[in-house]
Parts: C-alpha cells; sequence; structure tokens
C-alpha cells in the first residue's frame, strides 16, 4: 500500500466532516507534493546507481532491414545501404560478362532476394540447380543459363566490421539481421554470347517454384555509415615519442552516435572517445584523412514506417545486463542461459523452453552459425558436446529461422564449449 | 524495539498490511524510547501503538500537542498517523547501500522473469531473508564469476546442516546431502539454486537424510544409516 493510499483511508476514518475536509485540504495541498518529491528523489538515487553500471551499454547496438530500391531514402537519418554502392548498381554490362568469362571468374548479373525460410533456400543452395533467364538486349533477347550462389559481400561486410570492432577495442555482439542471408548472387554460366557491340537493357529469370518468393532490386540497410575525416590540426606526440594522437572532431556528424576507426592493428595502437572527438593514437606522424565508421544512435520513434520490421541486437536496458557488461566474467549457469535469451527483446518473437546437453550431433538444427569468423577459429565441433536449445515460435513466418540463428549465436558466444544448435518445439 | 521503523519492518514480516498499524500519541511515555508500549519488552505486534512523537521529532511536532490545544482531537490524531508513516518510510531509506539496491533490484528482474518464469515461482517458496541471500550471493557471482564458490555457499546458508561435494575428478559431478526430510519446498530451494549458481554440464545427486558412506569418517559408516554412491 503506497503512502498516498494510506492518507486516503485515514482521511475516510475521521467521522467529523468539517475536520476531514480541513485535513483533506492540507493533505491535498502539501503532503501529496511532500510525497511526490521523496519519491522522485528515491527513484533519482535508484537511476544514479543504475547509471554507475556502464551507461553506454546500448551504444554501438546494430539495427538491421531491408528495402525495395525505389522505396530507399538517401537523406535517411539513421539507415543507410551496407555496401553505400548498392543504390547506383545497374544492370550488368556485355563487356563485364566477356571480362569475367575470359579471367574464368564468375559473372554475377543481379542479386535477388529470396523472400522464404532459410531451409528452403538452404535446400536450394544444395540442389545446384540451373534456371532459366532471358537477357534483353538492344539486339533482342538472348536465352541464358543462370545458377545461384550465397551472396558473399554482406557477410565480408559484417566480418570487416568485427575485426574494426576489435580495433578500436569494442566488445563484439553477433548482428541480427535476419533478412542478409536471403540474398543469393545469380551467376551466368559459362556459354557463348554474341560479340557484337550490343548493349544489356534488362534480364529476367524464371526461378520455377521459388518464383513467388523472388524479389528483385532489394536493398538491405543498417544503421552504419562510412565518412572520411582530416585530422584537426596537428597530430601530437604522444609520451612515448613513437605514436602520435591525431584528433577527429566528430562535431559535425552528431556527437550522440557511435564511432568505430577503419584501419589495421598494425596503424592504429588504440582509439578513444571524448565528447566531441576521437583520438587516434598511431605510429603516423603525417596529418591524413581516416576513414571513420559511424553508427548512428537510433532513435526507434523517428525512424518512421518500414515495410519490413526493423531488428537490432540492442539488450534490453535492465539491472542485471548492466551489472554482466560492467562485469564480463562467464557465468555458466541455467539461469544466465534464460537471463541472455531473454535479454534479446524478441519476446514476442520467440521463447525459450528447455536446453539439453547431448554427446552426438544427432538432431537436425534450425538455426546457421552467425558469427562464421568466431566459430570457426574456437570451434571443433565434433569433440564438443551439443547443446541442443529448444525455443517456441509465436509467428513462423520467413524469418523466425533467422532470428533463432540470431539467439543461438549470441549463445554460441558465450557458451563456447559445446557446440549449440536450435530447434523448435 | 524501540523506534518506528523498528515496528514497521517487524509488522511487515509478520503479513501486516500497511494501514493496519495505527500510531497515536501516548497520553504518559518514558522518555528514553520511542514507541511507548503498554509492556516494555513486548515482541507482540499491536495494532494501535503509542509512540513519544517528542523522542525523536520534537522539532516537527512540538506546536501539535499543546495541553491546552483540545481542539481538532481527531486532525491531530490522524496527522499524526500519517506523518508518523512518513517518517518511517525516510528512517528505512537511512540505511540503504549499494549492496542493498543492487539487492532489491535484482529481487524485482526475479519477479519480472528475467530468469525465467521458474525461477519466479522457487524464488517465492523462499523467505525473505532466504531471497536475499540468493540476491547477494548471485550479485557476488556476477561481479567475481565465482561460480563454484556461491554455488556452495549458498547451499551452506539454506540448508545449514547440508555437506556438498564436488568431484570433478573424472566427470563434473556434485554429491549433495542434506541431512533433512524431503519436502516440496525443500526441493524448490534445490532447483533454484541450481538453476542460478550450478554451471550446465554438472550432474547433481541428492542424499536427504541418510549420508553415504565414507572411510575412515565414522559418523558416514553406521550401520543401517549408509546410503550407497
Amino acid at each position: 500500500m503506497s503512502m498516498k493510499e494510506l492518507m486516503l483511508e485515514r482521511l475516510k476514518k475521521i467521522e467529523n466532516l468539517e475536520q476531514r475536509q480541513l485535513l483533506k485540504d492540507m493533505i491535498s495541498g502539501v503532503f501529496t507534493n511532500l510525497i511526490d518529491y521523496q519519491q522522485q528523489m528515491n527513484d533519482r538515487l535508484e537511476q544514479r546507481l543504475l547509471d554507475e553500471l556502464k551507461p553506454d551499454e546500448q551504444q554501438f547496438a546494430i539495427y538491421g532491414t531491408v528495402i525495395a530500391k525505389e522505396q530507399y531514402d538517401p537523406i535517411h537519418e539513421y539507415l543507410f545501404p551496407i555496401i553505400p554502392t548498392d543504390p547506383e548498381r545497374k544492370v550488368i554490362s556485355m563487356e563485364e560478362i566477356k571480362l569475367a568469362f575470359l579471367h574464368q571468374q564468375p559473372a554475377i548479373v543481379c542479386t535477388i532476394f529470396l523472400q522464404c525460410d532459410s531451409l528452403q533456400i538452404q535446400q536450394l543452395l544444395s540442389e545446384n540447380r540451373q534456371f532459366h533467364g532471358k537477357l534483353h538486349t538492344t539486339a533482342g533477347d538472348i536465352d541464358i543459363q543462370v545458377y545461384l550462389r550465397k551472396q558473399q559481400i554482406y557477410s565480408k561486410a559484417i566480418e570487416e566490421l568485427y575485426n574494426t570492432f576489435q580495433v578500436n577495442g569494442i566488445p563484439w555482439k553477433t548482428i541480427n539481421h535476419p533478412y542478409i542471408h536471403k540474398f543469393l548472387d545469380v551467376h551466368l554460366t559459362f556459354q557463348p554470347l554474341p560479340q557484337d557491340e550490343i548493349e544489356i537493357i534488362d534480364m529476367t529469370i524464371d526461378l520455377e517454384e521459388y518464383e513467388p518468393y523472388k524479389k528483385m532490386n532489394m536493398l538491405p540497410l543498417w544503421n552504419i555509415e562510412r565518412h572520411k575525416v582530416k585530422n584537426a590540426g596537428f597530430p601530437v606526440p604522444a609520451i612515448d615519442k613513437v605514436n602520435f594522437e591525431h584528433m577527429l572532431s566528430i562535431r559535425k556528424l552528431g556527437a550522440e552516435h557511435s564511432y568505430l576507426v577503419v584501419g589495421d592493428e598494425a596503424t592504429i595502437r588504440y582509439v578513444k572517445r571524448s565528447e566531441n572527438a576521437i583520438t587516434v593514437v598511431c605510429p603516423q606522424d603525417k596529418a591524413g584523412i581516416w576513414q571513420l565508421i559511424k553508427v548512428a544512435n537510433v532513435q526507434q520513434d523517428k525512424i518512421g514506417t518500414l515495410a519490413y520490421e526493423l531488428f537490432s541486437n540492442r539488450p534490453l536496458d535492465c539491472f542485471m545486463q548492466r551489472l554482466s557488461a560492467s562485469h564480463p566474467v562467464a557465468i555458466h549457469t541455467a539461469g544466465e542461459l534464460v537471463r541472455l535469451i531473454h535479454s534479446f527483446n524478441l519476446v514476442e518473437r520467440l521463447a525459450f523452453i528447455d536446453f539439453e546437453i547431448i554427446e552426438n550431433e544427432a538432431v537436425s538444427s534450425y538455426s546457421y552459425a552467425l558469427n562464421p569468423f568466431l566459430t570457426e577459429i574456437i570451434s571443433k565441433p565434433h569433440h564438443k558436446k551439443t547443446m541442443v536449445l529448444q525455443f517456441k515460435a509465436f509467428k513462423q513466418d520467413f524469418i523466425a529461422n533467422d532470428l533463432l540463428s540470431f539467439v543461438v549465436s549470441e549463445v554460441q558466444r558465450h557458451f563456447y564449449e559445446y557446440n549449440c544448435i536450435g530447434v523448435w518445439q | 524495539m524501540n523506534y518506528i521503523w523498528d515496528l514497521l519492518i517487524r509488522a511487515e514480516e509478520q503479513g501486516f498490511a500497511r494501514n493496519d498499524i495505527h500510531f497515536i500519541c501516548a497520553t504518559s511515555y518514558s522518555p528514553y524510547m520511542e514507541l511507548s508500549p503498554q509492556v516494555l519488552n513486548t515482541t507482540k505486534i499491536e495494532q494501535t501503538i503509542e509512540i513519544n512523537p517528542y523522542y525523536r521529532y520534537s522539532e516537527v511536532f512540538k506546536h501539535l500537542f499543546q495541553p491546552d490545544n483540545v481542539t481538532d482531537m481527531e486532525i491531530q490524531e490522524y496527522l499524526l498517523d500519517i506523518v508518523i508513516h512518513f517518517l518511517g518510510d525516510i528512517d528505512r531509506m537511512q540505511g540503504m547501500n549499494r549492496k542493498e539496491y543492487f539487492m532489491r533490484f535484482l529481487l524485482q528482474e526475479f519477479a519480472a522473469h528475467t530468469f525465467g518464469q521458474a525461477v519466479h515461482s522457487y524464488c517465492q517458496a523462499l523467505t525473505k531473508a532466504e531471497q536475499e541471500i540468493v540476491a547477494l550471493n548471485m550479485i557476488r557471482m556476477y561481479q567475481t564469476g565465482d561460480v563454484i564458490y556461491n554455488f556452495k555457499n549458498t547451499l551452506k546458508k539454506l540448508f545449514p546442516h547440508c555437506a556438498v561435494y564436488i568431484n570433478s575428478e573424472n566427470k563434473d559431478e556434485v554429491l549433495l546431502y542434506i541431512g533433512q526430510r524431503q519436502t516440496a519446498q525443500r526441493e524448490m530451494k534445490i532447483q533454484l539454486i541450481r538453476t542460478l549458481f550450478m554451471p550446465i554440464g554438472f550432474t547433481l545427486d541428492i542424499y536427504w537424510t541418510q549420508h553415504f558412506g565414507i572411510v575412515d569418517v565414522e559418523d558416514t559408516m553406521k550401520i543401517d544409516y549408509i546410503a550407497l554412491y
């Protein structure tokens, strides 16, 4: 019972109505404000205690969605194409195809988005199917044969980002972008093509039973923008006289966002962030141009409506999340496993049921590894036990398996002594 | 019991709601005590408590109960009651420190199912003091990363007669002798500790009333009272 409820209850007990009115006036005039004030002060103290625990935990959260090219907004505040040149990518030219064939490289004619389940895509890729297509050229239509391969560019972009996180000393979290693994490259099989100077205007391909899932001209977005920034002033020698401090001003780009400096371990010693600048400490003594990655601090309410749901790897902000982020120690208990899974803000999509440790890998997995660059190094699945994580899906749509994979990949990152796989109930 | 907060905390532990406790100004009281119960050393909670408002709060109340002031008695009575409840609230924040706050945050998160629904329902089977032990050890575990220490410590505190043997030679195995009869409530306690503190991959064997025999330890080698390992 709150203090205010107590007061109202007591008021009702006063029998003399005149005195009841009098006390009511006193209470509503001064006392309730006093109680509110006291409550505010207590709340503020609680918030201060929470803020001492890693207040910057929410930064460097990566958001992701996908959008049709014609709906893409080039001046969007928070969402940018993963590959900056993507929006301008045109139909491939005949010269490029010929050049690719000449060097025996794959001739990629376009990239498609398959809006279907990850298992269906795996199935399709494993079948090595050939499909028919047509090149519409200035000299008429040409029949072609194509096959599909997994798109590598976006996975590479994520791996590069991971390396940049390491160089900058920022802890990595698996990226929750359920759409990027549904992009497939359309490769042209080697075949004789007309030698004349003809231009390709457009092309069509027929994916047979996969046709309903096919979406052309889709653009994956995330909240990362690349910038080139010049030193502000001259490099300042650091105390060891071998390294120099380079100040990069971020006032213009927005101080509320997070930034990473692109480079490798050899050139960048370390990076530090102050309110309006990034300081790079490195052996280079000349001022120059630095590549900065801006991780936009997304304001959910300013995003606008999106055709495809926006996902992020941002954890729920709560006490335990902050406590465990400020003390990064390995706690491998069932409770921690549940906490970790619940921290992803996916409660509307999936619920964790139970887990089981088994000796062999006899269970077929619905999840795939999202951090292959991590697991390749640390995991040799055959000597490890398997941790089977069982989930229930509330919405069994085309990204359900991808969200499952995100959760399982994050668990895998923490419980690396097991080979983690996700299954549905 | 001497102070108003003493009484409020005790009343809460015994299941009284806040509005069950009614403070009134005593007609005669000890100048050395804040509460003036009829029986000085009572531990029983009376619902109407006579207090000496001048013991700590003479500055607050010195104008309220003047001897010649006999009008508006009801207002005086209820105002005192409300103000004392409010002062009691302030009192109870005095001893808060970072750990106390962390414990409160953590217990709130149990209730919000951060650790799953099961943990919340197990936690309800615990007394308030036991919940605090669990919360304190949890926070320490997340700060130090020492899982086994806090696992054993929580078991020892929640089951005073228990013995914990951790065998990690061939397989990770915990043998737990409780020394009490098996009840549903104790099962829940063990489930809670197991979920929150036992590392994944360990197996737990529970011996409730009978210890397994250990050669050379006389107490465990009584005929008819030996469990087999």
